[in-house]
């Protein structure tokens, strides 16, 4: 299993080389996420 | 439509229809029938992914959304990027690591048979119905262009995709989608740059959007305080963030037209970059397409809008009845009183101008309520939700020649792309969850392409049917997605059981799955039949994967404490 995650976190550095780990991927989909809810409630509020 | 037009719509359809049949050359079995193995770059799974999402119906349907109820529909997309996280760390994993063909297969490995056949089924059911509201779409566009009739044209679109989709199968499905997206963006795009071009001299973009606010329709987020929250609320960013997130953990991560596509992954890491991709993408998309349908609110203030955009009822309504065009006339004038109203509050913005423009406004709303009540007593059988027409009627014209053409082809090409992923997983579940499990031949490579492409087609005839009817929606975009998560949250709820309760077994989480859909049902049927009593179980159709999901959940927790098995 361990050989797995590593051959894993091998290809993964691979395809994207500025991506330390899975985790940091799934922070940087969900901080979008974040700032997309606050941009668009930012930009509904400006123009109201 | 000009012959221009005509020539670029066909020799795209054609080509569609070619390559389909070109690449069902060599398939041997159902593995690389409905498989898609060439699909291994993590990108390519992505924007299959946000394609067999985003049919014709998202491209129609969502800009009218938006010029009806303003942005906030996009908070229906909020639960994406959480759900394509989840999926990505707990779904993928066992997907693959267990090989399975279609997601289902791993519910008889966790639970057993019937709970297996119990989720395949509800997929056939909700998907099979999905795929005739995604033919209805491209028909509809094509009864406006030709005058001809919608239902003749749900046969024949119905038809040609099912012949391109039989012989090409997931294959050609998923290479035409990787054009057709970048097409789709680069239309949208261009049609928004172009509904900017056709503001009146002096209105600027910025002029436009100020309008567009105050009118209400940036209305992106909405956070409704504790005292105003209302469950019937259909977007808001809760029902946003959590009834959407089921509904896409369900969809993405349980629906086989998704799963199909992620599945033909080459590695885990590439279905995964796939999915995070979509997580990225989808609402900045959304966002794009209901902008779009800001902008058309917009153009229509300066540029007179028809009183109802289905023209061939307008034209019926006015050999029928005088009153229609006496209301005509009245919403030409209500037109121009809103127009100076809008160049008034430009020129200076203060609180008696604003009033005037909300004034106007709300009296051509209120015009256009009252034409569609003398539509509905005139002919009962008339559709008077016309929102799904607004950005086709922008299309046929304000675009220029050629471009008509284009993105007619597009929505079309899309439509059909879209379609036959869904006929496509239709064919493959019922083949490999139901003919491969019960029957007791073993069959060879060349048989199981053969009833594969038997089954696919059968689904297609119902889709077809099922599309002859779908004209009785309100908003089809929004009729898809009721139509989802009547079943997805039971679906979705066997799945979490499955992979975080190990504890429950197989007869827990069936009858928990049959209570779900029961009371999902029930929120649904009931309350506009029983409105006194039950108007506590009237929810926005977003809260149904909530409660379906949870029933599952519960029901299964509380049977296996009492089941010593």
């Amino acid at each position: 299993m361990n050989q797995e995650h590593q051959d894993e976190h091998d290809e993964l550095r691979k395809l994207l080389p500025w991506a330390k780990s899975w985790n940091q991927l799934y922070l940087w989909v969900l901080g979008e996420l974040v700032l997309t809810i606050g941009l668009l409630y930012l930009f509904s509020k400006a123009f109201a | 439509m000009s012959t221009l037009d005509w020539l670029v719509l066909a020799g795209t359809i054609m080509f569609i229809v070619v390559y389909g049949i070109w690449k069902s050359r060599g398939q041997k079995d159902a593995r690389s029938y409905l498989l898609n193995s060439e699909s291994t770059k993590g990108w390519m799974i992505g924007l299959s992914i946000m394609a067999t999402q985003a049919s014709a119906i998202t491209f129609l349907s969502t800009p009218g959304q938006a010029f009806q109820d303003g942005m906030r529909f996009i908070q229906f997309y909020f639960g994406v990027p959480i759900a394509m996280v989840i999926i990505s760390m707990v779904f993928i994993p066992i997907f693959q690591r267990l090989k399975v063909f279609t997601a289902y297969e791993y519910l008889e490995q966790r639970f057993d048979l019937k709970t297996r056949t119990l989720a395949a089924s509800l997929f056939l059911v909700s998907r099979g119905m999905g795929g005739g509201m995604t033919i209805y779409a491209p028909a509809l566009i094509l009864s406006a262009l030709l005058g001809l009739n919608v239902q003749l044209l749900c046969i024949g679109i119905g038809l040609l995709v099912l012949v391109y989709t039989v012989s090409g199968g997931t294959q050609a499905v998923s290479q035409t989608q990787k054009q057709q997206m970048f097409v789709i963006l680069g239309g949208m795009l261009l049609a928004a740059i172009l509904m900017v071009r056709l503001f009146p001299e002096g209105v600027s973009f910025f002029d436009g959007i100020k309008l567009a606010g105050k009118l209400g329709k940036l209305n992106a987020v909405t956070v409704p305080s504790a005292r105003d929250f209302d469950f019937k609320d259909r977007y808001n960013l809760y029902s946003g963030i959590i009834g959407g997130a089921f509904l896409a953990l369900a969809y993405f991560g349980t629906d086989q037209s998704q799963v199909q596509r992620y599945l033909g992954g080459k590695s885990l890491t590439e279905s995964r970059i796939g999915l995070l991709f979509n997580g990225l993408l989808k609402v900045p998309m959304q966002f794009l397409i209901l902008f779009c349908g800001v902008l058309l609110y917009v153009f229509y203030l300066f540029t007179p809008p028809p009183l109802f955009f289905n023209e061939r009822v307008s034209t019926t309504m006015r050999a029928q009845t005088t009153e229609f065009s006496a209301l005509e006339d009245r919403h030409e004038e209500l037109f121009l009183a809103r127009k100076e109203a809008a160049a008034k509050w430009l020129e200076q913005k203060d609180a008696a101008n604003e009033t005037a423009l909300l004034e106007a406004d709300q009296a051509l709303k209120s015009l256009g309520k009252e034409a569609r009540d003398l539509i509905k007593t005139t002919d009962r059988s008339v559709n008077v939700n016309d929102q799904d027409r607004v950005f086709l009627t922008f299309i046929l014209q304000h675009l220029p020649h050629g471009l008509i053409g284009l993105l007619i082809a597009v929505i079309l090409s899309a439509a059909m792309s879209s379609s036959s992923a869904e006929l496509n997983s239709l064919g493959g579940t019922t083949m490999i969850d139901f003919h491969k499990r019960f029957g007791k031949k073993q069959l060879s490579g060349a048989q199981e392409v053969a009833w594969s492409r038997i089954y696919t087609v059968v689904w297609g005839l119902l889709a077809i049917s099922f599309a002859l009817v779908a004209g009785q929606f309100e908003n089809l975009i929004q009729a898809v997605n009721i139509l989802g998560s009547l079943f997805y949250g039971t679906v979705l709820g066997i799945f979490l059981t499955a992979f975080f309760l190990k504890r429950v077994k197989g007869t827990a989480v069936f009858v928990g799955a049959v209570l779900g859909e029961l009371v999902v049902i029930g929120c649904f049927v009931l309350p506009p039949r029983f409105p006194e009593t039950l108007a506590w179980l009237d929810v926005g159709f977003l809260w149904y994967n909530l409660f379906g999901c949870g029933t599952v959940v519960l029901v299964g927790l509380l049977w296996s404490l009492f089941d010593r098995d």
